[in-house]
């Protein structure tokens, strides 16, 4: 029995973006930052007159076949492809200052990390898909971890970031990390993997950490533990989980974040692995509920992409995401096409 | 970082992400910055899409380039490769880039099967290759198949092929260097030198007193025969030869010394000094060619008029000869004869055009320009002071037309080549 895809080949919002009003950014740093390998997964943060963006690099080469699919690599369909002699996932990150207007990248640094690292002990190494908040004044990257036990349990880790980046002058450009908790998570504490927890912009060390149904937990980083503080008993019927993708900012009195889902399926009579990734915009209510979703939608019409940045922006989004692992984006996103393709959902 | 090019194509794209030449011109531009993993990501949809098999070639050819120029890849590069060649068999490119991986991982009898198969399947006439391909042409997988003959012995049909490339083909400068190392290493290099021997003696070009005496000259490309036939067989010369290397083997100065000249030659390599004390009865001196007092050396060997016959300039690599030749002082002394090594060949056009203009200015005729052992490296120019050399001679040897003059033809008339086997 073949577990059949859906679709969205014409799933292209970007383009109903432009019509809009609106505008798709690459997000770019020189390739010899980068050795020619992925630039992904990027969250957005804005201050004020500054448009902060972590931008995730990945030692790897995102290969996923689209379409027809005649194409597979020797592993199949979809296959990480890392260097033949070091099959560990690394990744790296960028912190990166926009532009207020072209919103293009005017200045970088790659986050030095090396205060706090310790020899990693599992073959996913790094700070991976880490969103960006400002609380009590400190900027923080908050991804998952994964390298610091035997086993591969990922945690989500709180990365405090001192930089300076200085669009006149690269070299006077740093970020480095000078702080690191690992939080563990509120209710199982034997779960295996933790990770794209939404952080609650407007409500400090908060973060939605399921989507559906929402529960909401609180970091304490003085203990380095954290607490459940709501877990919805609502539940709409969409046929997919939905997942963490940005940050959830506040919104005509509402809360809104991208989510993501995924979908996989087995490819061809062979049963490969492979699945595809879409994105959702939703509200929730101030109880947490959900009361309003978009359609599944792709931004680029790439089966991989995944929004971990989501800030307000006049009377536009700009949603950071990335493309097939390999690329990333903002998009420029008008309120009224938000509003537009918002519906509200019914309850079961 | 503002990239309007890049944006135009985005949206280029995002009009129609579905077009194939819509994916393929963003992956172009992306991989012309060198981010690999961003345009491997559409060229790979661009394959996918097109209906072009032509494009859905070019796409697997560039998304292996990808992977392959991010370092250690080679097997998922291969792939694609293998891809492309099961879409258009008979292109060229792929068989090429998959030939070149498995030779640079060592799979050497896979590599040699590959070019079998690449040489009698591909049309090498009526394609057109397309652009960033790093295809190079016919011969480099002819070169991939002498390395690999080589490794799983077949050493007289890859010491042939690599003949046939270096002496009949036209190849690019990194290959021209491999091959040259390997006519050393295949044993070859007896056909790096060109040679004068007595039985050359009627088609010799320039015949001066004393040529019926020369059993066999020297030189790597003539230079001996050279300025003996400017110089007219001059007995009793001089000399000052910097970079001496091997007292025989490609020696400019050994056989002017059976011609009783006298001189003195600078070589940093102590080996080969030893050598040379051993084997010479000329003056050699050990030292770094930069760090020596040349006035005092000249006003040794020149004559009353502070005339030296012959000034051999020599040193790796040619920045190093450039450097030494400034601080010969020629405001004293006068060379008749000056063999200038720039190995434009390989290093470029610096300088060669700045020691041009260094010794036209000084009054130096260019008797031969870009001299080479064969009709590629062209390594050498020569000069002559006109003041010191008859004019008729000038006017004799002189040439003043082509790019790269092959020393034995320059030297010796010619009659018809053998081949070097026929692998079209």
């Amino acid at each position: 029995m073949l577990n059949k895809p859906r679709t969205l080949k014409d799933s292209n919002l970007a383009k109903e973006i432009i019509k809009e009003g609106g505008d798709i950014v690459p997000i770019m740093i020189p390739s010899s930052e980068t050795n020619g390998l992925g630039i992904m997964n990027p969250s957005i943060l804005i201050e004020g007159d500054e448009i902060l963006v972590n931008l995730r690099n990945v030692g790897y080469t995102f290969f996923h076949s689209d379409y027809d699919q005649k194409y597979h690599s020797r592993w199949g369909p979809l296959t990480y492809m890392h260097p033949e002699n070091d099959l560990t996932l690394r990744t790296t990150n960028f912190l990166c200052k926009l532009n207020t207007e072209s919103l293009e990248v005017e200045a970088y640094a790659e986050i030095d990390t090396s205060k706090l690292d310790i020899p990693p002990v599992w073959e996913f190494i790094g700070l991976e898909d880490a969103r960006l908040a400002r609380w009590d004044g400190k900027l923080y990257g908050i991804g998952v971890r994964r390298d610091v036990k035997p086993n591969g349990e990922g945690r989500m880790e709180f990365q405090e970031i001192e930089y300076n980046l200085d669009p006149k002058n690269h070299k006077n450009s740093y970020a480095k990390e000078v702080k690191r908790n690992r939080i563990q998570p509120p209710v199982d504490k034997n779960s295996y993997c933790e990770k794209n927890w939404m952080p609650i912009l407007d409500k400090p060390y908060h973060f939605v950490k399921w989507s559906h149904p929402t529960e909401v937990v609180k970091a304490n980083l003085k203990n380095n533990t954290s607490k459940q503080t709501l877990l919805a008993d609502t539940a709409i019927s969409l046929g997919r989980d939905l997942r963490g993708g940005s940050q959830i900012v506040r919104w005509n009195n509402q809360w809104f974040a991208v989510t993501h889902e995924l979908d996989p399926f087995n490819h061809n009579e062979l049963q490969l692995k492979d699945a595809y990734y879409f994105s959702r915009f939703v509200i929730w209510d101030d109880d947490w509920n959900i009361i309003k979703v978009s359609d599944a939608f792709s931004f680029m019409g790439a089966r991989i992409e995944f929004t971990t940045g989501l800030a307000e922006y006049g009377e536009f989004f700009l949603m950071t995401f990335g493309y097939a692992d390999a690329a990333a984006y903002t998009a420029k996103v008008p309120k009224k096409l938000i509003e537009k393709m918002l519906t509200e959902v019914s309850y079961e | 970082m503002n990239n309007k090019i890049l944006k135009n194509l985005v949206y280029e794209y995002i009009d129609d992400h579905l077009d194939p030449v819509k994916n393929f011109n963003l992956g172009f531009e992306y991989y012309t910055q060198g981010h690999g993993a961003l345009a491997f990501a559409y060229f790979l949809r661009c394959a996918e899409l097109s209906e072009d098999d032509n494009l859905s070639y070019q796409c697997l050819v560039l998304s292996s380039h990808c992977l392959d120029k991010q370092g250690s890849r080679t097997h998922s590069a291969q792939g694609l490769l293998l891809h492309a060649i099961s879409l258009l068999p008979k292109r060229p490119e792929a068989h090429y880039h998959l030939i070149r991986l498995l030779e640079i991982n060592k799979d050497y009898q896979e590599c040699y099967t590959q070019t079998s198969i690449a040489l009698s399947l591909c049309d090498f006439e009526d394609v057109d290759i397309f652009p960033l391909s790093e295809y190079p042409g016919k011969w480099a997988i002819l070169f991939e198949r002498s390395v690999s003959g080589w490794f799983i012995g077949r050493c007289d049909e890859a010491r042939e092929i690599t003949k046939h490339l270096w002496f009949d083909m036209i190849t690019d400068q990194t290959h021209s260097q491999l091959i040259s190392n390997n006519m050393d290493l295949m044993g070859l290099n007896k056909f790096l030198h060109t040679h004068y021997d007595s039985n050359m003696f009627d088609r010799f070009k320039f015949k001066f007193d004393g040529l019926e005496t020369i059993e066999k000259n020297y030189s790597q490309a003539y230079q001996d025969m050279f300025t003996l036939s400017v110089l007219q067989g001059k007995r009793n010369g001089t000399y000052l030869e910097i970079g001496s290397a091997d007292p025989y083997y490609g020696s400019n100065t050994a056989l002017l010394e059976e011609f009783e000249w006298n001189g003195v030659s600078v070589e940093i390599d102590k080996e080969l000094v030893e050598r040379f004390k051993n084997a010479r009865s000329n003056e050699v001196i050990c030292s770094d060619a930069t760090t020596l007092d040349y006035n005092e050396i000249l006003s040794r060997i020149s004559d009353e008029n502070n005339v030296v016959d012959y000034l051999q300039l020599d040193c790796d690599p040619p920045e190093i000869t450039y450097q030494v030749t400034k601080m010969i002082p020629f405001d004293k002394y006068k060379f008749r004869v000056i063999t200038f090594e720039h190995d434009r060949w390989y290093s470029g056009d610096r300088i060669y055009n700045e020691s041009r203009k260094f010794f036209t200015d000084l009054g130096y005729v260019r008797l031969v320009p870009n001299i080479a052992p064969d009709n590629r490296q062209d390594y050498e120019d020569w000069y002559v002071h006109p003041e010191l050399v008859y004019p008729e001679v000038i006017e004799k040897m002189k040439i003043t037309q082509g790019k790269i003059h092959k020393s034995e033809d320059y030297m010796i008339e010619t009659k018809n080549k053998k081949g070097y086997g026929d692998f079209s």
